[in-house]
C-alpha cells in the first residue's frame, strides 16, 4: 500500500465508522422498545426482533424474525388481537405491517407464522395501529392514515392528514370518528363514514401520544410538547380546560374515574381533576417520565429515565420504589398480578424485567 | 466537548431554519456557507502553503539535495525538513483543507440526523440539545422535504425504472473538479505534494460519492455546496488550474528525477 495514501484511507475509514454508528436502522437502541402483555406472555418489540416471553418463568417462547433482518425494525407496541395473533408495523425500510400468528410457532426455528399484509406506505411505522373487526387503522410516519383490510391486505381508504408527516401515536375511536395525533401539533378527528377530517385542533406543540376518552366518552384528554394536558370536547374539538406542566408531556394521559393521570419530562406525575383540570397532587419521584402512567386498581405506576419504577396510591402517597439498570421510557404493562418493564438497550442489563405489583423483581429476561 | 460541538451545529442549523421559513435544505446550504466563511482564512493560508510547496520543487537547492542524498533517504528527509522549516513551508498544506472537512462532515451528519429526529428517542435527544433562545416546540417537526428530496434519507431519482443517485453523482463530480483544480499544473511525478494531491483527486470523490450514496441526502447538500464554494474560492484566489480539467491537462513538463 502506498504509504502516502495510508493516512487518508485511515481517516476515511474512521469517518465511515463514525457516520455509520449513527445511521443504524435495525439495531437495538435506536429507540425505546414496544411492549404488550396478555395473561401468559409479554411481547417485546426490541428493534431487530420481537420476543415472546412466558411470564411465569421468563422463558423465551419465540422470536421474530429468527435472525435479524436489516430491513426490519420494531419499536411500536405490539397490538394483541386476543386470539393469539398480533399486528405490528416495522420501523425499518420494508414499511410492512405484519400479522403474526403466535399459535403457529415452528418447532425448529421457534419462529411464529408471520406475513407482511401491507407495504404500500411511504415511510416507517412508529405508531401502533388500531384494529377493529379485522380493519386496521394505521397512522404512518409519512403523514397518512391507512385503513387496511387485515384479511386481504387491501387498502380500503386513506387520509393524508399530517402536514409534514409524522404520525407517531395509536388512534382511538368512538365509533363515529377516529382521533389521530400528529407531530404537526394537531389532533385530528376523522369521520369514519365520509373519511373527511371532521375537526382539527392545534395543541401548540407536537403530539406524540394517543388521546384518552373520559368515562362518558364525551371528552378527550391529550398531552402535547407545548407542556400542557388538554381536555377537548369530542363533538367539535373545543378546549374544555388545559393544565400546564413543567415540561413536555410525552406519554398518553390515563383516565381513572374522575381523575386523569399524566406525566412530564421534568419527572412530575400529575393527578388532575377530570372535570376541571385542577392539579390534585403531583409528586416528582425522580427524573424524566416519558411513558404513560400505568393505573392499577389501587395504585399508579410510573417509570423514569434513570430506571426507577415508582408506585403511588390514589392519594399521591408513594407506596414503593424499585430500580432496574437502564433507561425506562417505555410504559410499564400489567398482566394479572405482574408488571413488566423494558429499558432502552443502551446501558441496560436485561431486555425486560418482570415484577410483582408490590415492586418485587420476579425475573429478568435476556435472550440466549 | 464533541457533544457541545454537535449541539452548536444543531442550534445554528435550527436557528437558520427557523428564520428562513422552515426550509431545512436552504438552512443546510446557508450553514455550509457560514462554515466556509469561517474556515476561509485557514483554507486560504493552506492554499498558499501548497503553492509554496509546489514552487519548492523547482528550487535549485531542493533539487541539489535530492541528487546529493539520493542514496541516503534519512539524510535527504532531514535536509528537506530543514529547508521547509527555514522557508516556513508545511509539507501537508495541500491535504489539510480537505482533511479538516472530516470532523465537520461527521458533526454535520450527526446534526442533520439529530435535527430531523426520525425516532422518538431522537426527538427526545433533540429537545435536550436545544439552547433556550430557540422555541423548539414551535420548530418541530422539522420539514425534511427539500425539492424532490427527503433530507433524512439517501436520494435517488427513478428514471425508466432505475433508481439513479443523482446527488451522489453530482457530489462525486464536484469533488473531483475541486480536487483537480488545486493540483499543480506542472506536476513532477517525484513531487510529494503533487503525488498526495493526485491521490486525493481520486480517493476523495469516490469516498464522498459513497457517503452520498449511503447516508442522508442532507449531507450531500453540504458536500455539493461546499465543493462549489471551494471552487469559487480557488478561482477568486487565482489558484484554480482550469487546464487540469482537460484530458492530459496536468501532464508533467518536468523530467523525472533520477533514482
Amino acid at each position: 500500500m502506498n504509504a502516502k495514501r495510508f493516512p487518508l484511507i485511515l481517516l476515511a475509514l474512521a469517518g465511515v465508522l463514525l457516520l455509520s454508528a449513527c445511521s443504524t436502522a435495525a439495531s437495538r437502541g435506536s429507540s425505546w422498545p414496544g411492549l404488550a402483555a396478555d395473561a401468559d406472555a409479554a411481547y417485546l418489540a426490541d428493534g431487530a426482533q420481537i420476543y415472546a416471553v412466558r411470564l411465569r418463568d421468563g422463558a423465551e417462547l419465540w422470536r421474530y424474525p429468527a435472525k435479524a433482518d436489516a430491513k426490519m425494525s420494531f419499536y411500536a407496541d405490539p397490538v394483541l388481537l386476543g386470539d393469539g395473533r398480533m399486528v405490528i408495523g416495522s420501523a425499518g425500510t420494508d414499511h410492512c405491517l405484519y400479522l403474526i400468528d403466535t399459535t403457529k410457532v415452528a418447532a425448529d426455528t421457534k419462529t411464529p407464522d408471520a406475513n407482511c399484509f401491507f407495504a404500500a406506505a411511504q415511510d416507517r411505522w412508529v405508531a401502533s395501529p388500531l384494529v377493529v373487526d379485522n380493519v386496521v387503522y394505521a397512522p404512518n410516519n409519512d403523514g397518512t392514515l391507512y385503513v387496511v383490510d387485515m384479511a386481504t391486505g387491501e387498502l380500503l381508504w386513506s387520509v393524508e392528514i399530517g402536514g409534514g408527516g409524522h404520525l407517531w401515536a395509536k388512534p382511538v375511536t368512538d365509533g363515529t370518528n377516529l382521533y389521530v395525533s400528529s407531530l404537526d401539533h394537531h389532533l385530528y378527528a376523522i369521520d369514519l363514514t365520509s373519511h373527511a377530517i371532521a375537526w382539527a385542533v392545534d395543541l401548540g406543540g407536537s403530539v406524540p401520544n394517543a388521546p384518552a376518552f373520559s368515562a362518558d366518552g364525551k371528552t378527550l384528554y391529550v398531552g402535547s410538547l407545548a407542556s400542557k394536558v388538554f381536555a377537548l370536547n369530542v363533538a367539535d374539538g373545543s378546549t374544555l380546560w388545559e393544565a400546564k406542566t413543567q415540561k413536555w408531556v410525552w406519554g398518553s394521559p390515563v383516565v381513572d374515574g374522575d381523575k386523569v393521570y399524566a406525566a412530564d419530562l421534568d419527572g412530575y406525575l400529575y393527578a388532575l381533576d377530570a372535570a376541571t383540570g385542577k392539579v390534585l397532587w403531583n409528586p416528582k419521584p425522580a427524573d424524566a417520565i416519558a411513558g404513560s402512567p400505568l393505573v392499577l386498581s389501587d395504585k399508579v405506576i410510573v417509570t423514569t429515565e434513570s430506571g426507577g419504577i415508582f408506585a403511588y396510591d390514589k392519594d399521591g402517597k408513594q407506596v414503593w420504589p424499585a430500580t432496574i439498570k437502564g433507561k425506562l421510557y417505555t410504559p410499564a404493562v400489567q398482566s394479572g398480578d405482574l408488571i413488566v418493564v423494558a429499558p432502552l438497550a443502551t446501558g441496560a442489563e436485561y431486555y425486560m424485567t418482570i415484577l410483582s405489583t408490590d415492586g418485587i423483581v420476579q425475573r429478568p429476561f435476556k435472550p440466549q | 466537548m464533541w457533544e457541545f460541538f454537535i449541539s452548536l451545529f444543531v442550534n445554528t442549523l435550527l436557528w437558520i431554519y427557523d428564520n428562513i421559513g422552515h426550509n431545512f435544505g436552504l438552512a443546510i446550504i446557508l450553514f455550509t456557507i457560514l462554515i466556509r466563511v469561517i474556515t476561509w482564512p485557514l483554507n486560504a493560508s493552506q492554499l498558499k502553503g501548497a503553492q509554496a510547496m509546489q514552487d519548492l520543487q523547482n528550487d535549485k537547492e531542493w533539487q541539489e539535495i535530492q541528487k546529493k542524498y539520493a542514496k541516503d533517504r534519512e539524510k535527504l528527509a532531514q535536509e528537506q525538513m530543514r529547508i521547509q522549516q527555514e522557508r516556513g513551508i508545511n509539507p501537508f498544506a495541500s491535504c489539510l483543507p480537505t482533511l479538516i472537512q472530516f470532523p465537520i462532515i461527521i458533526a454535520l451528519y450527526q446534526s442533520v440526523i439529530r435535527a430531523l429526529a426520525t425516532t422518538p428517542l431522537g426527538l427526545l435527544q433533540l429537545g435536550r440539545s436545544i439552547f433556550p433562545f430557540l422555541s423548539i416546540e414551535s420548530i418541530i417537526p422539522i420539514n425534511s422535504k427539500f425539492l424532490w428530496m427527503d433530507l433524512g434519507r439517501p436520494e435517488s431519482v427513478t428514471i425508466l425504472g432505475f433508481a439513479i443517485p443523482t446527488l451522489a453523482i453530482v457530489v462525486g463530480i464536484t469533488t473531483y473538479i475541486q480536487s483537480k483544480l488545486t493540483m499543480p499544473a506542472n506536476a513532477n511525478p517525484n513531487d510529494q505534494t503533487a503525488a498526495m494531491s493526485s491521490s486525493m483527486a481520486i480517493t476523495m470523490p469516490l469516498m464522498l460519492f459513497w457517503f452520498a450514496l449511503t447516508f442522508a441526502s442532507g449531507l450531500s447538500i453540504y458536500f455539493i455546496t461546499s465543493n462549489l464554494l471551494g471552487i469559487v474560492q480557488y478561482a477568486l484566489m487565482g489558484r484554480a488550474n482550469w487546464r487540469n480539467l482537460l484530458p492530459g491537462g496536468n501532464k508533467s513538463n518536468t523530467p523525472p528525477a533520477k533514482k
